[in-house]
């Protein structure tokens, strides 16, 4: 079964590294599409107000 | 859970109810991470579902799904375990990984990768900040079937 997904990662260097992990998303319904952050790691727009985990 | 997590998962169906049905299920979220990639060959390598990684090859979780390493260690590379074929990979145009623009579907009609090595992860190094990978991967099913003994 196939499942969906992001991650949001960081870098800081010009040759991707060093790369942090910031958030990994996926849909638990199989064979859903899942749609990436509008802001922040976060699913929908209206979520980056409630953002509170400082990832934004 | 982290408390985001639970935000999230409020909000997205207020949204739901507010804006109409939506064809997005609620995610799986790990809420904020800051997992480093370590600066070496086998960097770090997950396990999506259900949550675990390990950073060589004897820690390798089985039926690993994505690997973020330093190539050479010299620039961010990816790999993703390309068996069973088209089960896994990361959103791609051609053979290179592409961020993510916001609000991209990442679905059955993505494009996908599994191309290895620093040349295809060009785009997740020449701008730094936030950028955003999507992949797939594939659940395996729970063992069944097996034969009762009493």
């Amino acid at each position: 079964m196939l499942h969906y997904g992001y991650i949001v990662i960081d870098t800081t260097a010009s040759n991707g590294l060093l790369a942090t992990i910031r958030r990994i998303v996926y849909e638990s319904t199989a064979n859903t599409p899942i749609m990436a952050p509008q802001i922040c790691g976060a699913n929908a727009l209206p979520v980056s107000l409630m953002d509170v985990d400082g990832n934004c | 859970m982290p408390i985001a997590g639970r935000y999230c998962r409020v909000i997205t169906s207020l949204c739901a109810l507010t804006f109409g049905a939506s064809s997005f299920a609620v995610p799986v979220d790990s809420g904020a991470l800051s997992v480093a990639v370590p600066d070496t060959s086998a960097g770090i390598i997950f396990n999506v579902a259900p949550g675990v990684a390990g950073t060589n090859d004897a820690s390798a979780p089985a039926g690993w799904d994505i690997n973020f390493y330093a190539y050479t260690s010299t620039s961010l590379a990816l790999f993703r375990s390309s068996t069973p074929a088209n089960s896994r990979g990361g959103v791609a145009s051609g053979v290179f990984y592409v961020p993510l623009p916001a609000g991209e579907v990442v679905g059955p009609s993505s494009t996908f990768s599994t191309t290895a090595g620093a040349s295809a992860a060009t785009n997740f190094q020449a701008t730094t900040g936030r950028k955003t990978l999507g992949f797939r991967f594939t659940t395996r099913p729970t063992p069944c079937c097996t034969t009762a003994t009493s």
